[in-house]
C-alpha cells in the first residue's frame, strides 16, 4: 500500500512519481503488446493447425483448445484469444512464480519489504519467449535473471542489466536451440515454423515471399516470432506512453533507429545475401522494436546523460544489424546487442562526464 | 542580449493574478530570521524588552563585525529564539505605532565605492547581497567578478517584477547607480524580455533578457550563462530587484524602505493577489481572513524554495517576494493523487534513484543531472565540485528534488557538500 506523507521542507510540492508509479506506467505501456501477443500467438497457432492437418502431435495445449471446440479452419477472434491465452498463461505463470520465489527468498533473508518489480521483469521476459518455449527453460532463465541480474545487486534501481534481458540471454546462450528451433514459433510440435530472419539468411529475400510476409503484415504483427515482439504497431503505442510520461528517453529509441539505419545502409552498399536487407525490413522483423522500446530503455541500466543516450542507442541499433548479418546462429541479434549496449552504458556515461568536466574547466580558465 | 532557457518546468499551482502595488496590509509583529543568512554566526545585541527603532542594529556577524543585521520594524523586542546548537532562529519585534519610522542614515553626497559600501553595511542592506559559491553574504572588502541584479522571477506564483519596478522606477534607477559605484566590473540586469525598466540607469548596466520556464529566473541560471564560477575563480554577487529599490529609497530619503510587494497566492488562498506589506511581517497577520477552509501550510517564499512559516519562523523572509499557501496533507493514509501537485504530499514512497528521462529536463542549465545527483547522494565532494556544484545553491536543485522518484532532498545534500567545500577552500 502506498501512502502519501507530507513533505517536511522545501520543495513543499513533489511530483507524483515514485518507483511504483514508474513500474505501473511501464506495465500500462505493455498492455497493447500483450493484447497483440495473445491474439497473434493464437492466430498463428490456428493457421498452422489448419495447414498441418493430421501430421501434428497432440500435446496438452492442443487438447485444451480442442476441448473448447474451436474451429481452426475458420479462425475467429475468440478462437485466437483462447489459443493465445493457452500458450501465454503457462509461460507467464511459471515466470512470475519463479521470479516471485527468488524475490521472496532474498527479501526474507535481508528482512526487507518485497519489491514488486519482479512482475514487470517476468512479463517482459515472457514476451521475449517463443510460444512453445519449455517451461523448464523459462523457470531457469527467470531464476538466473532475478538472482544474478537483480537481487545480488540490491534490487530496483541498482541493477546494471535489465533482469529480463539477462534472463533471455542466458536461455539463448545455454540452450541455443531452445529459442531458435523451428517448431517453437507457432506452438505446434512437428510443424515447420521458422524465424523469418534465419529463413532470410538461407534463402534471401525470396523467403519473405515464401512465408507470405509483407512489410505491413510484419508491422502490424501477423507474423511468427517471439510472442511479444511481432507487432511493431503495438510496440509503438507503448513507446508513446513511455516517452510521453518521460520515463523512457526518446533519444535512446531514436538513437537505436538511426544506428540501425546507418549500419544497414552500409551493409546494403556491400551487398549479397542478408546484407541486402534494407533498413525498413530490419526495423519490423525480429524483436528489434520491442527490445528498443521496452528493454533498452530500462532507466536503471541505460545511459543517464542525454549525450550518452544518443551514443548508447546508436551502438545498440548498429550492433543489431551487425550481429544479424554476420552471425547466422543468432539470426535476431537483438538480445546480444542490447546486452552489449547495457554493459557499455556506464563507460559511455563516464566519457560524457569527463567531457563535461573538461568543458567546465575550460570555461573557467 | 537575450538568453533562452529551454529545459525546465513551470509548476501549475493555480491562478497567478496580475501584480498591483496599491493594496496594503499591516502586521503587528516583525521577525528577523536567522535562516535568511546561511552560514552566519550571529552576535545578537538586543534582549527581550528593549525598545528599538527600525534600522538599528539587532545583531552582527560574529566573524565579520562590520556586517550588521538591522531591525526591520520599530518596537519592543519580544523574543530572541534560538534553535539547534544555539543558532539564531528569529528576533521578534512587537511593532509599535510609529514602527514604520526608520532611523535616519547619513547619505553620501557623491556615490563612490567606500561610502556606498559603508552605507549599505550600516543600514543592513549589505546583507541583501548574496555571493556564489555558497550563497552567503560577501565580505565587504572584496570585489566580485560580476554583480547581477535579479529582476526576473519564474518561481511558481511569483509576482511579476515589471509593475513593481515601474511603480518605483526612480528608486530602482538610483539603486542601480549606487550599485555601479561599489565596484568596477560588469553589472548585469537580468530581466524579462521586452521591458524597458532600466531607463535612466548608468551605461555600465548591461541588460540581459531571460526567457523560458523556471529556472530561467534563478540567479544560478544567470550566473551559469553570464559568468560561470569554479574553484579558486573568484565570486559572483547577486541582489534582488526589491533590494535595489530599497537601496534607491535609502539614498533618496536617508531612511529604510520598510515595505515589500509580495504575492499572496496558492491553491488554499481564497482571493490570490499582490499586497504591499511591512518588511519581515508576521505571516499569520498577512493570511488572516484569506484562507480556504481545511488544513493548510503557509510558506514564506515559493512552493519550491520557501520555508514553512510556523512557530518562531512564522515571518516573511526578507529575501522572499511571495507567500504560498498549500493544502496540507495530514493523513498518512491518503492515496497519492496521480498528477496532482497542488498539496504538500510526498507523492509516493522513498526509493532508489531511477534515472528517468525527465530528470535532465529539470536540471539547472549545463549540469548533468543524474551524475550530479549520484555524486551528492554518496557525498563525493570532488566529483560534485567538478560537475558544477559551486554554481548552485539549494533553490537550483529544487526542481530535481520535486521530480525525482527517490524523494531524496538534493538541496540539503548539496548544502552538506558545499559546507565541506567551504572548509577546504578556507
Amino acid at each position: 500500500m502506498s501512502s502519501s506523507r507530507p513533505t517536511r521542507g522545501a520543495p513543499h510540492v513533489r511530483a507524483a512519481t515514485s518507483l511504483s508509479h514508474i513500474q505501473k506506467t511501464q506495465v500500462f505501456a505493455l498492455v497493447p503488446v500483450v493484447v497483440a501477443a495473445v491474439l497473434n500467438t493464437g492466430y498463428q497457432y490456428l493457421l498452422a493447425l489448419d495447414s498441418a492437418g493430421d501430421k501434428i502431435y497432440w500435446d496438452w495445449s492442443d487438447r485444451t483448445i480442442y476441448f473448447f471446440g474451436l474451429d481452426y479452419q475458420n479462425p475467429s477472434f475468440f478462437a485466437a484469444l483462447i489459443a493465445g491465452l493457452v500458450h501465454i498463461i503457462p509461460i507467464l505463470a511459471v515466470a512470475i512464480l519463479s521470479a516471485g520465489l527468488c524475490e521472496r527468498a532474498f527479501s526474507t533473508k535481508r528482512n526487507l519489504p518485497m519489491q514488486k518489480s519482479f512482475l514487470l521483469s517476468a512479463l517482459v521476459f515472457s514476451l521475449l519467449m517463443p510460444p512453445a518455449a519449455s517451461l523448464l527453460h523459462v523457470a531457469l532463465g527467470m531464476i538466473f535473471a532475478m538472482v544474478f541480474g537483480k537481487c545480488v545487486f540490491g534490487g530496483d534501481g541498482k541493477t546494471f542489466l535489465n533482469p529480463a534481458l539477462l534472463g533471455v540471454a542466458v536461455v539463448q546462450i545455454s540452450f541455443p536451440t531452445a529459442l531458435s528451433g523451428h517448431p517453437l514459433w507457432t506452438g505446434i510440435e512437428g510443424y515447420n515454423g521458422s524465424n523469418i530472419l534465419s529463413a532470410y539468411h538461407r534463402e534471401g529475400s525470396a523467403a519473405l515471399d515464401w512465408w507470405g510476409i509483407s512489410w505491413w503484415s510484419a508491422f502490424i504483427g501477423t507474423t511468427q516470432g517471439m510472442m511479444g515482439t511481432t507487432s511493431v504497431l503495438a510496440t509503438m503505442l507503448g513507446a508513446v506512453v513511455l516517452v510521453w510520461r518521460q520515463i523512457a528517453s526518446w533519444r535512446l529509441i531514436i538513437g537505436q533507429v538511426l544506428g540501425l539505419i546507418l549500419i544497414a545502409s552500409v551493409c546494403n552498399t556491400l551487398g549479397g545475401g542478408i546484407l541486402d536487407m534494407s533498413w525498413y525490413w530490419h526495423l519490423v522483423l525480429g524483436s528489434f522494436a520491442f527490445g528498443a522500446v521496452f528493454v533498452a530503455t530500462d532507466p536503471a541500466s541505460s545511459a543517464c546523460t542525454d549525450t550518452g543516450r544518443w551514443v548508447q542507442g546508436a551502438v545498440m541499433g548498429g550492433m543489431v544489424v551487425m550481429i544479424r548479418v554476420v552471425n547466422e546462429s543468432h539470426p535476431d541479434g537483438v538480445i546480444t546487442a542490447l546486452l552489449l549496449g547495457s554493459v557499455l552504458a556506464p563507460l559511455i556515461d563516464h566519457v560524457v562526464v569527463w567531457f563535461n568536466i573538461r568543458q567546465r574547466a575550460r570555461r573557467y580558465g | 542580449m537575450r538568453i533562452k532557457v529551454r529545459a525546465g518546468l513551470d509548476l501549475q499551482l493555480g491562478d497567478r493574478p496580475a501584480t498591483k502595488v496599491e493594496e496594503r496590509k499591516g502586521s503587528s509583529r516583525a521577525g528577523l530570521l536567522g535562516r535568511d543568512f546561511s552560514g552566519v554566526k550571529f552576535d545578537v545585541k538586543v534582549e527581550p524588552g528593549m525598545r528599538i527603532q527600525a534600522g538599528e542594529a539587532v545583531a552582527c556577524d560574529r566573524h565579520r563585525p562590520g556586517i550588521m543585521f538591522v531591525a526591520p520594524m520599530g518596537g519592543v523586542i519580544s523574543a530572541v529564539n534560538q534553535g539547534k546548537r544555539r543558532s539564531l532562529l528569529s528576533v521578534i519585534i512587537d511593532v509599535e505605532q510609529a514602527g514604520d519610522e526608520s532611523k535616519r542614515f547619513d547619505v553620501p553626497d557623491r556615490l563612490h565605492r567606500d561610502a556606498v559600501r559603508q552605507l549599505m553595511l550600516n543600514s543592513g542592506l549589505w546583507t541583501a547581497i548574496r555571493k556564489r559559491p555558497f550563497g552567503d553574504i560577501p565580505d565587504s572588502d572584496r570585489d566580485p567578478r560580476a554583480l547581477l541584479v535579479t529582476a526576473v522571477d519564474t518561481d511558481p506564483l511569483a509576482p511579476d517584477p515589471i509593475p513593481i519596478i515601474r511603480a518605483y522606477a526612480h528608486q530602482f534607477a538610483l539603486g542601480l547607480e549606487a550599485l555601479s559605484a561599489i565596484y568596477d566590473g560588469p553589472l548585469y540586469l537580468c530581466q524579462p524580455p521586452a521591458a524597458d525598466i532600466a531607463s535612466g540607469s548608468p551605461d555600465r548596466v548591461q541588460r540581459v533578457e531571460f526567457i523560458g520556464p523556471h529556472p530561467a529566473g534563478l540567479p544560478g541560471t544567470h550566473i551559469h550563462f553570464l559568468c560561470p564560477i569554479g574553484f579558486d575563480r573568484g565570486e559572483v554577487w547577486h541582489i534582488g530587484y526589491q533590494d535595489v529599490i530599497a537601496l534607491g529609497h535609502l539614498l533618496n530619503t536617508g531612511k529604510l524602505w520598510l515595505q515589500r510587494v509580495v504575492m499572496l497566492a496558492g491553491p488554499a488562498v481564497a482571493k490570490p493577489r499582490a499586497l504591499t506589506v511591512p518588511l519581515a511581517a508576521a505571516t499569520g497577520d498577512l493570511v488572516r481572513g484569506e484562507l480556504a477552509p481545511g488544513a493548510v501550510r503557509v510558506i514564506s517564499g515559493s512552493a519550491l524554495s520557501g520555508h514553512t512559516a510556523e512557530g518562531a519562523e512564522a515571518f516573511l523572509s526578507q529575501r522572499h517576494r511571495q507567500i504560498t499557501v498549500l493544502p496540507e496533507v495530514d493523513s498518512i493514509l491518503t492515496e497519492p493523487q496521480s498528477g496532482g501537485v497542488c498539496d504538500t504530499g510526498l507523492g509516493g514512497n522513498p526509493g532508489p534513484l531511477i534515472p528517468v528521462a525527465q530528470l535532465q529536463r529539470l536540471s539547472p542549465p549545463g549540469i548533468l543531472a543524474v551524475p550530479l545527483m549520484r555524486a551528492l547522494l554518496v557525498n563525493d565532494i570532488d566529483l560534485a565540485r567538478d560537475l558544477g556544484a559551486l554554481e548552485l545553491v539549494e533553490e537550483d536543485l529544487a526542481l530535481l528534488t520535486y521530480g525525482c522518484p527517490s524523494k531524496s532532498d538534493y538541496g540539503r545534500l548539496l548544502r552538506t557538500v558545499l559546507e565541506q567545500l567551504r572548509k577546504e577552500m578556507a
